[in-house]
């Protein structure tokens, strides 16, 4: 069961072109639970054609109850929820949204840590700064974007960082160097990367060629769920048959027909929302960062908020 | 709703009941003839009223013995209560976890009131009145974690959750069934786990761990555990075996019925929010042989369950000297009538 | 190879082989293993390779071989333990840690290890030379150090201990509980059962 908060957009505030700050309250102007450094909520946008689920990250102070924060950036190429956010939402626009959940914690055992945010990316880094600062953990920051005034939040990491934030302006030519930057650390350092897919990779890549283990190595990467030729899902136990749009998660699909199956991080990355396939004439298409190579030759998985079929029909065990 | 806080012992004179009530709202935990493990866990949401289920942790009329007796047990032995040092923030967690939920489940007993860091907890059985700064363990007399438990009944145990696993780095253990705090800390899932018999094989721990590491805040989960214990003793702990371990020998047929008690745990998991990690909570109750078997369903069952008990798991709970007998006294309550699934006395 | 452990908690080892992600390498050695070791010089990973020796005959014997790679040789375990964390102290991400020798000796210098954050990605394990344990007294906490028997009396409080297969990786040792508890006086025989 996942709950649901209903909230309410308090405020919106332009931080730079296409990124715009949301403040989240409570409806009902109660308390807000607290959080660890990382967590994310995941918001039911109500677009024209259904109802979308995206996760956000908080970026905000923990302790205050009062108002979750999260930043978006307007993405042109997406299934139209940041695009929703940006055009459409007002304050004051009613909004269902999850309880906080962390798929991006901070090492606790670890000596030293570095934060590294590219664009948006900078989000998860900030209530990770938040926490290390309060904890007074050995950490430093470094923050690449496109342009100065995409530097979003730098002030706020400022506050908290000091000499240890480090910006890389794009258009200025600075770029961030993975294997200076991970290069001489000692032992019990971990780095944590939020950012674009291909930051990601490189980041991965060049730790792994300097010898860092995985355990010490950290990203979030939230996968929009790909879209792709429409298909039909059958829900065995029920007999339902549900058309999955274009835009559609098969996710998102299953949940407009009214059942709410689990879910947690709607990326890809965590496994909740794990099904099992009984029947499929057509391809699996995974898109997910969880199952195990073996198991997605198996044909019987299936990460249904990212991932699809060719066309056709698949029939999953629900 | 008043609960009339009883003045009863869990060691040497053993003065330790339970009155009518408490025995009907006992957590029987075996609802067929046959016992096996399970992930049996299931949402910990409210359940029935006045049953153990109601409120997320329980309060009961053995409340105040308990907390002495815990307090005699940390005296003799400071080692009962361990928090390893990058758990302060989960202790925080944990403090305010309990106090809000016994101020909102019991509110003729404890009160909270917070402005802003500046907190005032008011415990009215224990005759306590607390006002400290949350955040700020030199605010009270003992850091937040061993504070609160202190004043709570049942056994604890904070899990960390990091590399896809969850570790037991902080706990206050004085009721256990024989396992070993100072031991066990620091150990992995399935590392402290390690003798249960039986239930690596069948994958019970597997299952177990995959689905905690997805525990979400606001959704807490429980589960029943059970063993059987020689005299209402709560410290029934591997340090002090040597105290508890000969009344093992002590059971006759004549004694069965006062001295042999089964003890059943009612675990509950809780996501914390600011540490990310996971409060175990382990809820001790006893209740004798004799008091169970006045509900006949209760005799016939439990009867079946120990009779046909396998040996790995009897002598792993530490049975075996003692079952012969209770399983002698109890087939005579035994007329060999089914008894439908189910836990409830009648 | 020996059967799988009753007690979950009781650390499996394997044979021990480089990690080829790591890009520097320490192993220490506490007990000498000639096929184990020889193994391992013989194929050596690409990176740096440093050795730090606290058995004696180890020390002998590889440095008769002429191996190519920087060496500590201590006395004993514990000058040993003070080198590895020497060593830990300068060492960079990339560095992968071996530990040859009895579960006492490998056991403590993991614990340096795990100080300086590292992790089991990072740190492999192999058990060689006695099977002696270390066992942890759950009455008085105390350790008692190179017991080779099922049964031991406690360095702290006289008690017989029995010793378990239950084991933790913090401590470094096996539990160990009063086997007479019950009845006392009454204890199995003392059987040699790690050599």
């Amino acid at each position: 069961m996942n709950m649901q908060l209903d909230m309410r957009l308090s405020r919106i505030i332009e931080l730079a072109p296409g990124i715009r700050e949301f403040w989240l309250c409570r409806e009902d102007g109660g308390e807000l639970p607290t959080y660890s450094g990382g967590s994310h909520v995941v918001l039911s946008l109500p677009l024209p054609g259904g109802i979308q689920r995206n996760p956000y990250s908080l970026l905000g102070d923990p302790a205050d109850c009062n108002k979750w924060r999260i930043a978006v950036r307007r993405q042109e190429q997406s299934r139209g929820g940041s695009v929703w956010l940006h055009d459409s939402a007002q304050e004051g626009q009613a909004l269902k949204v999850s309880m906080p959940a962390n798929l991006f914690p901070m090492a606790r055992l670890g000596r030293h840590h570095v934060l590294i945010a590219g664009g948006i990316g900078v989000t998860p880094m900030l209530s990770h700064a938040r926490e290390l600062a309060r904890l007074g953990e050995s950490f430093e920051v470094h923050y690449a974007h496109r342009a100065p005034e995409f530097g979003v939040l730098a002030d706020e990491l400022r506050t908290l960082a000091g000499p240890d934030l480090h910006c890389y302006v794009e258009s200025r030519g600075e770029t961030i160097d993975f294997s200076k930057l991970l290069a001489r650390r000692p032992l019990g350092t971990h780095a944590y990367l939020c950012g674009p897919q291909g930051m990601v990779e490189a980041y991965h890549r060049i730790a792994s060629e300097m010898g860092w283990p995985d355990t010490h190595v950290h990203s979030e990467r939230f996968l929009a769920p790909p879209p792709g030729a429409p298909f039909t899902v059958r829900l065995a136990k029920t007999g339902k048959a549900i058309e999955v749009r274009r835009e559609q998660s098969m996710l998102e699909a299953i949940e407009s027909s009214g059942v709410q199956p689990p879910f947690l991080c709607r990326g890809g990355a965590c496994g909740q929302c794990e099904m099992e396939v009984l029947d499929c004439d057509s391809s699996l298409l995974h898109n997910d960062l969880f199952l195990s190579q073996a198991d997605r030759d198996s044909g019987r998985k299936i990460m249904p908020c990212v991932s699809r079929v060719t066309g056709g029909c698949i029939t999953v065990n629900l | 709703m008043g609960i009339a806080f009883r003045d009863e012992t869990f060691r040497d004179t053993f003065t330790y009941r339970n009155s009518d009530e408490g025995i009907r709202r006992f957590p029987f935990p075996f609802g067929l003839d046959q016992y096996m493990y399970s992930v049996n866990i299931e949402p910990h949401t409210a359940g029935k009223p006045d049953s153990v289920y109601q409120y997320a942790f329980d309060i009961d009329e053995h409340y105040i013995a308990e907390c002495r007796d815990r307090a005699i047990t940390l005296e003799k032995d400071p080692g009962r209560c361990i928090s390893l040092p990058h758990m302060m923030d989960s202790e925080w967690d944990v403090l305010e976890l309990i106090m809000t939920s016994l101020s909102r489940d019991y509110p003729e007993h404890f009160a909270l009131h917070r402005d802003g860091e500046q907190w005032t907890w008011t415990n009215r059985p224990l005759g306590i009145e607390q006002a400290f700064v949350f955040g700020n363990a030199q605010t009270l007399p003992y850091p937040p974690f061993e504070y609160i438990t202190r004043q709570t009944q049942g056994d604890f145990v904070i899990m960390d959750h990091r590399d896809g696993d969850l570790w037991a780095d902080a706990g206050m253990i004085t009721s256990q069934a024989d396992w070993s705090l100072a031991f066990d800390v620091g150990m992995s899932f399935k590392e402290w786990h390690g003798p249960v018999p039986r239930a690596h094989e069948i994958g019970v721990f597997d299952r177990a761990l995959k689905y905690l590491l997805m525990l979400q805040l606001g959704n807490p989960v429980r589960r029943l555990n059970w063993t059987m214990t020689v005299n209402p003793r709560l410290d029934t702990a591997p340090e002090t075996y040597p105290d508890w371990g000969p009344d093992r020998t002590s059971v006759t047929l004549d004694n069965v019925a006062e001295k042999v008690h089964l003890r059943v745990e009612l675990q509950a998991l809780f996501r914390l929010p600011r540490s990310n990690g996971i409060l175990f909570s382990i809820r001790c109750y006893m209740a004798s042989v004799g008091d169970l078997a006045r509900y006949p369903k209760w005799a016939r069952r439990l009867h079946r369950v120990l009779r046909d008990l396998p040996q790995d798991l009897a002598e792993y709970k530490g049975l075996v000297r003692y079952k012969p007998a209770v399983v002698e006294w109890l087939s005579r309550l035994d007329d060999g009538v089914p008894v439908p699934p189910g836990t409830d006395p009648e | 190879m020996t059967a799988a452990p009753s007690i979950k908690s009781q650390p499996v080892y394997h044979a021990i082989d480089w990690d080829q992600t790591g890009v520097e390498h320490l192993l220490f050695i506490a007990a000498d293993d000639p096929a184990t070791l020889d193994r391992l010089l013989a194929n050596r990973p690409p990176g740096g390779l440093t050795l730090v020796v606290a058995a004696a005959e180890a020390a002998e014997r590889l440095g008769v071989a002429g191996v190519t790679a920087r060496m500590v040789i201590e006395q004993n375990a514990t000058s040993a333990l003070h080198a590895l964390e020497s060593l830990l102290q300068q060492a960079t991400m990339g560095l992968r840690l071996y530990l040859v020798g009895p579960e006492d000796a490998i056991w403590q210098a993991a614990a340096v290890a795990t100080r300086y954050g590292m992790s089991s990605a990072e740190i492999r394990l192999y058990q060689t030379g006695t099977k002696a344990r270390p066992v942890f007294c759950v009455h008085c906490r105390a350790m008692t150090r190179g017991v080779r028997t099922n049964l031991a009396d406690c360095s702290g409080c006289g008690r017989t201990l029995f010793v378990r297969d239950h084991f933790s990786r913090r401590l470094g040792a096996y539990m160990g509980f009063q086997i007479d508890a019950e009845i006392p006086g009454e204890k199995p025989p003392v059987e040699t059962v790690y050599p």
